[in-house]
């Protein structure tokens, strides 16, 4: 394949990928997957924790990153006040993984002409995409919920 | 130095980078494995958090894949002193892993195209050229058992 034709494919490519992961996006905050993990989360995490998921999530280029934070913040909890109430972490956790068979779908129905550029590893990126979206929903309702006590 | 050169210099660490990150994500389910098969013991506490942080601490500041093992092997002799098999028997799994992640360096290396030099005659330099890699993977593996085991000591019985 010539340079050009790849560097056109490669982003038309990133565009499919975009789309599908922000109509994905929406159809969960339409279906409002998460707000009982959002409502948990107001009630039992201070807005610093919240923070730091987010950055997490936002600057690593690993999924495990993100659990792993998760993991040893349920680990901290001795009280079971913050994210190991109600299996809270967990339950985040468990939310973070499944999105991984979403993000398999994506990859599989993107268009048959992209194929020559498609990564092995892009299932992967799209999941990493969708937990992002997820964290940022979560802490957007996060905030608004605890808008009141402010 | 040109850009150009320089983005030609970086490509060797990008791809092993790009590499590592594949191979630590695949490799978290073995770590959350090793965890849940000494969930009682970590459950239970016998295996104390301080341990496992120390571990994490000594993996992610250690210039040395030697300096963890050497930890790991100290904890698991203090363990059979006190007459702890379970977690001697903790420690011995935990090295047998860190050994396998060790084994798998060269085969990562040359997966991320990195040069190594060849094998006849230079095998301490080649050992040491993959110190790097094998100290790397084994820090994100110990990142993933430690946040596991960390979780599992605060579950409830």
């Amino acid at each position: 394949m010539k340079d050009a034709q790849r560097v056109i494919l490669d982003r038309q490519l990133e565009a499919a990928v975009r789309a599908a992961i922000a109509q994905a996006s929406d159809e969960k905050l339409e279906r409002k997957e998460h707000e009982s993990l959002a409502k948990r989360m107001s009630c039992s995490l201070e807005t610093s924790q919240v923070r730091g998921l987010e950055n997490v999530a936002f600057t690593t280029d690993k999924i495990s990153d993100i659990t792993d934070l998760i993991k040893r913040s349920v680990g901290r909890d001795r009280k079971r006040e913050g994210w190991a109430k109600d299996d809270l972490g967990s339950d985040l956790i468990a939310a973070l993984k499944a999105l991984r068979s979403e993000a398999e779908r994506i990859v599989e129905k993107l268009p048959d002409f992209l194929g020559p550029v498609k990564d092995p590893d892009l299932p992967r990126g799209v999941h990493l995409e969708l937990c992002r979206e997820l964290v940022k929903h979560l802490a957007s309702d996060y905030l608004f919920l605890k808008a009141p006590e402010r | 130095m040109s850009e150009a050169s320089s983005l030609k210099d970086q490509e060797p660490h990008l791809s092993l980078r790009r590499h590592l990150v594949v191979w630590s994500e695949e490799h978290e389910q073995s770590a959350v494995e090793l965890a849940e098969r000494h969930r009682e013991l970590l459950v239970k506490q016998r295996l104390r958090k301080a341990q496992l942080n120390g571990l994490n601490s000594i993996a992610q500041s250690t210039e040395g894949l030697g300096n963890v093992m050497s930890f790991v092997t100290h904890q698991g002799a203090k363990a059979e002193r006190a007459d702890q098999k379970e977690v001697k028997d903790f420690w011995a799994d935990l090295s047998k892993e860190l050994m396998a992640v060790e084994d798998e360096a060269l085969a990562l290396a040359l997966a991320a195209g990195l040069e190594l030099p060849p094998e006849d005659g230079r095998a301490k330099k080649r050992k040491a050229a993959l110190k790097g890699v094998a100290l790397a993977m084994a820090r994100e593996w110990l990142q993933h058992f430690v946040a596991h085991s960390l979780m599992l000591a605060e579950s409830e019985e």
